[in-house]
């Protein structure tokens, strides 16, 4: 009763006519930003801030949640359509989706990305609501030790998920990893490999990586390829064509479940969020499906399980902000900074001392997502037909945001250079026939991989029983040795088989 | 046919780079009735926190007062060390201010090569706020004051662990200092940035923490704060002692002040410092500084050189004394 009379609450909140505009704005805002590579969520909210003063706090924080929703939306547009991410977290959907959009299927894959990230979204948001504060106090049981075997279950996991070529997906791996290492030391904060640069201090922004090896590289491919093949994709024009069959319902209803559930409790995890679960939902629906070999050809389930799951992530990371006062990342950290300019501070006391802001913002949350299935739907024509000009006046358009988004991270030029080398770093590595996910997420999770392991060891003096002693940490490392060798016994068996064949052949 | 259509995409998305890098480069030039054009403020930290908003109000209460826009600028990078480049390189003509904490001038320069010194580069014009970090532990922890961790940790050595925002932050050489002080051995656990590290102490995952933001854990009882380090007791915990009151003698540079480029005219730099130090003085301004959790303490341009120039000795020799300096 309390919980409904809550609700109720919220949705005056939500529903009153200026919240329902701030509301529109962030959503339409955050939209149009996921769908510019380049302008992430964090540079926007920064730019967007002082704005935010002016108004009340609960209208503040509607508009710039619905930025950062909204931008998990935008990001699979590109994705699907370019090839190129409109955020980081939209990496995974590149894999499926663009294959999908060249095997002439680009609408059902924009399609299920709305609808897949609108159940997982709303999902997300009845949990938020119900389970709320008590799932919140679970995060904290994460320390370090369990951030260690969450990656290093993580990195087994990504190993599998190049299973095709595991030669070329662990160079990928081991190259990632290295890259992660540039920069200071996260224990002792010495420098490494940064040759006295103070712009190669902070290490290399994964932003920066991610936008040059997928996005720079795929316009430098299209700028070598002859014409008449660097067309861009058709892209669908009527809403009908965006509608999935039948048949990619039943295909995606699992992914897209599964997809929510993996999402949110990573969105809990201080660290996590969208791109970790995003990757986590691609490799477990690959282990599930019955016809793997699909994945990387144009599987809708690899669009469906991770678009959900970088959705619901999304939306959990606001559980911790607003009930402990942790802000999971950047986009957080300045949504923090609007309410204390505001006098809140996020914290256990927040429900009980403005519940019309906490109920206001999650009510919001619901009345985001509707609208973004209504603007998203009918309106991915619009967001589109601003790809279908010219590529000879597109690329270059594309490749300037990319440089503006690159600057605006830092507001450092230093970044741009590298926006360039990972460009050509990526454009090698392609026509190689490498991929570069593996490396991206490698990179992603080194830092807090190194971090963390080290951490722990720091908490018991060097020794290596912090992580047997404390459960959480113990399953996750148990279960990575298990993927281990049951993968190792797989290829044992199958060169047993391969060479008793051989044998018989003789 | 291939050819003459390609040409034009490569040239173009050439122009896209050059236009884009020269925008970067375009940069503002020099005045003579102060304030002429606009001022930028650069942030070396990110938006929203506790270095970003007061010169945000700051910024805002210049520009009403000398009716010429006042900017904020975040240029995040190098634990604060990428903004203070800038600031550094800037012409002297007040039209170019940053903000100015102790990490990136005092200790960073000790700990790795920095693009400027500190003393030399800088004129230190106003100092807008004291940063206040209480040492806390949790609740269900039997410690009940400094002391009682001090015994805790003499009995156990190794076994009491703390967590901080970074290794040659204020707040380890903190620790560190008062582990020398009271001849322990203290577990260092660093986290990159604050949440990390604050969420490891409510989890029980280390045993204790110095960090600014967790007054407001502390004030709602889910951390119990030992002692607080600043000039005076922090304003969100008036119950909690500070270091000094208990004895210790542990130096702490904890301003957070504005800063412009060395050979600012001192015309100049007095209007400026007057006019901050009028903003600070804003009820609006110190109900802000409660918000953030930091202290009320100003200074004008003179004493704010002074401290600096004090904490830099200091910093130099309590490090000195702790091993703390750069691998050569």
């Amino acid at each position: 009763m309390d919980f409904l009379s809550n609700l109720e609450l919220g949705f005056s909140v939500a529903l009153s006519a200026h919240n329902l505009l701030y509301c529109l704005i962030g959503v339409f805002l955050g939209t149009a930003v996921g769908v510019l590579p380049g302008l992430g969520p964090a540079a926007t909210l920064s730019l967007l801030l002082p704005i935010t003063f002016g108004m009340p706090p609960t209208s503040a924080v509607i508009m710039l949640a619905g930025i950062y929703y909204g931008t998990a939306y935008g990001g699979s547009i590109t994705s699907i359509l370019l090839n190129i991410p409109g955020e980081a977290s939209s990496v995974v959907t590149c894999i499926d989706g663009h294959e999908m959009a060249r095997r002439g299927r680009a609408g059902p894959a924009l399609g299920i990305a709305a609808f897949g990230s609108f159940i997982a979204g709303t999902i997300a948001v009845v949990a938020i609501s119900v389970v709320g504060p008590a799932v919140a106090g679970m995060a904290l049981r994460f320390g370090p030790p369990e951030y260690a075997a969450l990656v290093v279950l993580g990195l087994v996991l990504i190993c599998f998920m190049s299973e095709a070529d595991m030669v070329r997906g662990l160079t990928m791996v081991a190259l990632g990893l290295l890259l992660s290492t540039i920069g200071l030391d996260p224990i002792l904060g010495s420098e490494r490999f940064t040759f006295g640069s103070t712009s190669l201090a902070d290490g290399i922004n994964l932003a920066v990586l991610a936008m040059g090896l997928f996005g720079v590289a795929e316009l430098l491919m299209i700028a070598t390829r002859p014409p008449e093949q660097a067309e861009f994709l058709r892209q669908p024009t009527r809403l009908r064509a965006l509608l999935p069959s039948r048949a990619d319902w039943r295909r995606s209803a699992g992914p897209i479940g599964r997809g929510t559930v993996i999402g949110f409790i990573l969105g809990l995890i201080p660290g996590g969020g969208g791109i970790i679960a995003s990757f986590a939902s691609y490799v477990l629906e690959k282990r599930l499906s019955r016809r793997p070999e699909e994945f990387g050809k144009g599987a809708i389930e690899g669009v469906a399980g991770p678009e959900s799951a970088n959705n619901a992530g999304v939306q959990a990371t606001f559980l911790p902000l607003l009930t402990l006062g942790l802000p999971a990342n950047v986009v957080l950290a300045i949504m923090m900074g609007a309410l204390l300019v505001h006098g809140i501070t996020p914290g256990p006391r927040l429900v009980t001392d403005h519940p019309e802001l906490f109920w206001g913002v999650v009510a919001s949350m619901y009345v985001g997502n509707v609208l973004l299935l209504v603007l998203n739907v009918p309106l991915i024509a619009v967001f589109v037909s601003m790809l279908r000009l010219p590529y000879a006046i597109l690329a270059p358009l594309i490749l300037m945001f990319c440089i503006v988004g690159a600057y605006s991270l830092n507001n450092n030029v230093a970044d741009v250079y590298m926006l360039g080398v990972f460009g050509l770093l990526g454009l090698g590595l392609r026509l190689a026939r490498f991929d570069p996910a593996p490396l991206v997420l490698a990179f992603a999770l080194g830092q807090l991989l190194e971090q963390s392991l080290r951490q722990s060891l720091l908490m018991r003096q060097g020794s290596p029983v912090v992580f047997l002693e404390r459960p959480i940490a113990a399953s996750f490392l148990a279960l990575a040795a298990t993927l281990l060798l049951a993968a190792a016994y797989k290829e044992l068996r199958r060169r047993a088989a391969a060479s008793v064949a051989g044998a018989a052949a003789l | 046919m291939a050819r003459t259509l390609r040409r034009p995409l490569v040239a173009s998305m050439l122009l896209a780079v050059g236009a884009t890098l020269s925008m970067a480069a375009a940069r503002a030039e020099s005045a003579d009735t102060f304030p002429s054009k606009p001022i930028t403020i650069i942030v070396n930290f990110g938006a929203g926190g506790p270095t970003d908003l007061p010169p945000r109000r700051i910024a805002a209460y210049l520009e009403k007062k000398f009716k010429q826009p006042v900017v904020v600028e975040n240029r995040t990078g190098g634990a604060g060390v990428v903004g203070l480049s800038a600031v550094a390189r800037a012409a002297p003509d007040g039209y170019t201010l940053g903000t100015f904490s102790a990490s990136p001038t005092v200790i960073a320069p000790r700990l790795r090569t920095v693009p400027y010194n500190a003393r030399k580069d800088f004129t230190p014009v106003a100092q807008i706020a004291e940063y206040a970090m209480p040492l806390c532990v949790l609740p269900t922890r039997p410690w009940k004051s400094v002391a009682d961790l001090m015994a805790h940790a003499r009995a156990n050595p190794g076994a009491v662990t703390y967590s901080t925002v970074g290794t040659g932050s204020g707040q380890h050489i903190f620790m560190e200092a008062l582990a020398k002080a009271e001849k322990v051995k203290l577990a260092h656990v660093p986290f990159s940035g604050g949440a990390g590290g604050i969420a490891a102490l409510l989890g029980g995952h280390v045993q204790g923490a110095l960090d600014a933001a967790l007054a407001k854990h502390a004030a709602t009882g889910e951390c119990r704060a030992l002692a607080s380090v600043g000039s005076a007791r922090h304003p969100a915990l008036p119950d909690v002692p500070t270091f000094k009151e208990l004895g210790y003698t542990i130096d702490a540079a904890l301003w957070l002040g504005l800063a412009g480029p060395a050979g600012m005219p001192q015309a100049i730099v007095d209007k400026l410092s007057a006019a901050i130090l009028e903003a600070t003085e804003d009820p609006s301004y110190k109900d802000l500084l409660k918000q953030l959790l930091l202290g009320d303490k100003t200074a004008g341009s003179a004493a704010f050189r002074a401290q600096v120039a004090a904490d830099d000795e200091r910093m130099a020799a309590m490090m000195n004394d702790l091993g703390m300096t750069a691998p050569k």
